[in-house]
């Protein structure tokens, strides 16, 4: 049931990176249209606009490395 | 430098009779930062007598500017404008305003000319066409004629014909617009008038002594005044445009200067401005002020509150100076801060070469950003800059890696022929799907897909291990430099209290991990009270928001896997575009070549595009938020001396 046993981690692989790729998506969709709000306002706030944003992408890479880390138990 | 140009904080006192010298001087100089004094129970200067005629000049040139229809402005004049020219200049604006407000009549009128008579013989033609004549006209005496343009013309002739049934209607478009002639009889005139009226009708006046011909003839006339005009028009431009665009920034500098006792505070007598120079400047600036307004100034050098907004001047040498827009994205250092410019040059390279760290990709990116860098100027052009050192370390960690476009090795049949041209890879034979395959590996040091650390019974990837080890240096030393921050901007308790503490916390957190799982003979207790002494100094340093920052400490670290697992996602890209998607094309041979081609460009932009963007944000992200977090507050005013032009 060697077969099996690797599909189920595959499985599990891709359900932990695809859910916390959802979650940021879902968390960087309000901060860029707030950081876009806010760059209409006043232009110079970019760098802090832009880095808001990408603060869930921990989130995704966090995913993809537990993702790896569960890979890494397949035979 | 790693701390911004020390300024020095001055006071200047001159007579109010040395007004304009000394601010010439400061403006040749570009020295001085200004900033609005204010001083009990002294008053605001008052702008320079002359601002008044050079507000005139102004307003003349933007007229002319709009007038004449063109918008570009100059950035540079070689002369300045004296306060005695001001009033010449205005005399010599005012004759080209006279001159092109003549022109601008002439052609409007000659345009509104033209229009009626292009209409009135149009509506000649039209009645010619239906053999009408306009001398005619003038004799009837028994009935009504109507002519004119009509907005709604539909049903019109029903309408008429329920008032009477005795009348001629003639209907026809002149000049786009619907055209009507009407003829009835003179008892009905005003019920048919108003039923026209009704309809919109706007009634063309016919001159019965007028004729086509005549009309033509005037056509002519009008047009060739008016072809005449705009020549005019053309050659006055033409002749004064370089002249009005030079004196725009003559009279914008000049305006300047007048306005600029505004910032400053004045007795009965004097003259008081306050701003900052650079230090080492400060000897320049006295000299030129005294020879400037004969020996008549006063120039102090004051203390600098500790609170105070200093400009900050960055100094830098060539190449950190491109790293200096990475900073000013984020924010410029306050006057008493480190700038982190330095810091980017050393780290933003060699993070976006770990997580790009492809020979392939990097020598792309770096022949697009030789290219791009030629289009652009400024901080754009620093951007391009930047980002040709990190092609550069890319294409080192490309090396380290072996990697290149995604390929981590050559097949058998060309590995052979690399080695017969004198280029012998590594030979290995790998078991796939059971059946033996010989590949010819690129030398590297390490795999990132393959390479692993024994980390107990756990096996770890390499690339996603070592940067975690990188970012803990990294966030010491921004605790490192936070230290000397704090040092310098509040004293040396707040600084061990604030910014070691964490150091000792982490100093103790190692020993006590390291003291139970037996690793060193020491009691665990030491560890354990290393640790509650520095979580008790966060706690007088930085309050209850130091206590619940410190679980973030250890995922500031592991944020530094990134490095790896970015490149990981690249490398798994690249992968899948060579071995997945190209190669089983490859296999069929003949049109399968050329479709494995064009996969293989378009996925391997695509991964450039992608490896671009990611690396530079992650590696940007990096610095902002987990290294800045640790020493660097911001806010800083930029220097901008007075006589310089804002970009």
């Amino acid at each position: 049931m060697a077969g099996m046993e690797n599909a189920i981690i595959g499985l599990a692989a891709s359900i932990a990176i695809g859910l916390s790729a959802l979650a940021t998506a879902w968390a960087e969709k309000s901060i860029g249209a707030a950081a876009v709000g806010a760059l209409a306002e006043k232009e110079q706030l970019f760098g802090k606009g832009l880095i808001l944003t990408v603060i869930p992408e921990t989130i995704v890479i966090f995913g993809l490395v537990v993702a790896i880390l569960i890979l890494g138990l397949a035979s | 430098m790693i701390t911004p140009e020390p300024m020095s904080r001055v006071r200047i006192i001159t007579p109010q009779c040395y007004s304009y010298e000394m601010i010439e001087a400061l403006y040749q100089l570009k020295l001085l930062h200004v900033f609005d004094s204010k001083e009990d129970g002294l008053d605001i200067g008052a702008p320079l007598k002359h601002v008044e005629n050079l507000s005139e000049c102004l307003l003349l040139i933007r007229n002319l500017k709009s007038a004449l229809g063109f918008t570009e402005q100059i950035k540079h004049s070689p002369e300045t404008l004296l306060p005695s020219e001001a009033i010449k200049l205005k005399t010599t604006l005012q004759s080209i305003h006279d001159q092109v407000n003549d022109i601008q009549h002439t052609i409007q009128y000659d345009e509104e000319e033209l229009k009626q008579l292009e209409h009135k013989a149009a509506v000649y033609k039209i009645l010619k066409a239906w053999g009408i004549e306009p001398a005619l006209l003038a004799k009837v005496k028994q009935v009504s004629y109507f002519i004119g343009t009509l907005k709604n013309p539909e049903g019109i002739a029903q309408k008429i014909g329920e008032i009477t049934k005795r009348f001629e209607c003639k209907q026809s478009i002149v000049q786009g617009e619907p055209f009507i002639f009407l003829l009835t009889k003179k008892d009905n005139a005003a019920k048919v008038q108003q039923k026209l009226e009704d309809a919109g009708f706007a009634p063309t006046i016919i001159n019965s002594q007028l004729t086509l011909e005549m009309l033509e003839d005037q056509i002519k006339v009008t047009h060739k005044s008016l072809v005449h005009a705009k020549q005019k028009w053309y050659d006055l431009k033409n002749q004064y445009k370089n002249f009005i665009l030079e004196q725009e920034f003559r009279v914008e500098e000049e305006i300047k200067k007048a306005e600029l006792p505004l910032q400053f505070v004045t007795t009965k007598k004097s003259l008081i401005a306050s701003g900052f120079i650079p230090k080492k400047q400060l000897k320049k600036v006295e000299d030129a002020l005294l020879y400037a307004t004969r020996g008549s100034v006063f120039v102090e050098e004051q203390h600098i509150e500790h609170d105070e907004a200093v400009p900050v001047k960055l100094r830098n040498n060539k190449v950190v100076k491109n790293f200096e827009v990475l900073t000013r994205l984020y924010e410029l250092p306050n006057y008493l801060e480190f700038d982190p410019s330095i810091l980017f040059a050393l780290t933003f390279p060699i993070f976006f070469g770990i997580m790009l760290g492809d020979m392939g990709y990097g020598l792309v990116t770096l022949l697009l950003f030789l290219f791009l860098r030629k289009k652009f100027s400024g901080s754009g052009r620093q951007l391009c800059n930047v980002l040709i050192y990190a092609s550069i370390v890319t294409i080192l960690f490309g090396a380290v890696f072996g990697e290149f476009f995604g390929f981590e090795h050559v097949g058998e049949a060309t590995g052979e022929k690399l080695c017969d041209m004198g280029i012998c890879l590594h030979k290995e034979i790998i078991l796939q799907h059971g059946e033996k395959e010989v590949l010819y590996v690129f030398p590297h040091l390490i795999s990132r897909m393959e390479s692993k650390v024994n980390l107990g019974s756990f096996q770890f990837l390499s690339v996603l291990f070592f940067p975690i080890i990188f970012g803990a240096l990294h966030l010491n030393f921004g605790l490192l430099l936070g230290f000397f921050n704090v040092l310098r901007a509040h004293g040396l308790k707040l600084a061990i209290l604030e910014k070691l503490s964490w150091i000792t916390m982490e100093a103790g957190l190692v020993l006590l991990i390291l003291s139970l799982i037996n690793m060193i003979t020491l009691p665990y207790l030491v560890g354990a009270g290393i640790f509650a002494l520095s979580v008790i100094m966060i706690y007088l340093g930085e309050g209850v928001k130091g206590i619940i920052e410190i679980p973030a400490l250890l995922s500031n670290m592991l944020s530094y896997m990134r490095l790896g697992a970015v490149g990981l996602a690249s490398v798994g890209l690249a992968v899948v575009i060579n071995e997945n998607l190209a190669e089983p094309f490859l296999h069929q041979g003949g049109f399968g070549i050329v479709i494995a081609i064009l996969i293989m460009i378009f996925g391997h932009l695509i991964n450039i595009g992608l490896g671009v963007l990611g690396p530079f944000l992650h590696g940007i992200r990096l610095h902002y938020v987990e290294f800045f977090s640790k020493f660097f507050h911001g806010g800083g005013v930029e220097y901008k001396p007075f006589g310089t032009r804002g970009e």
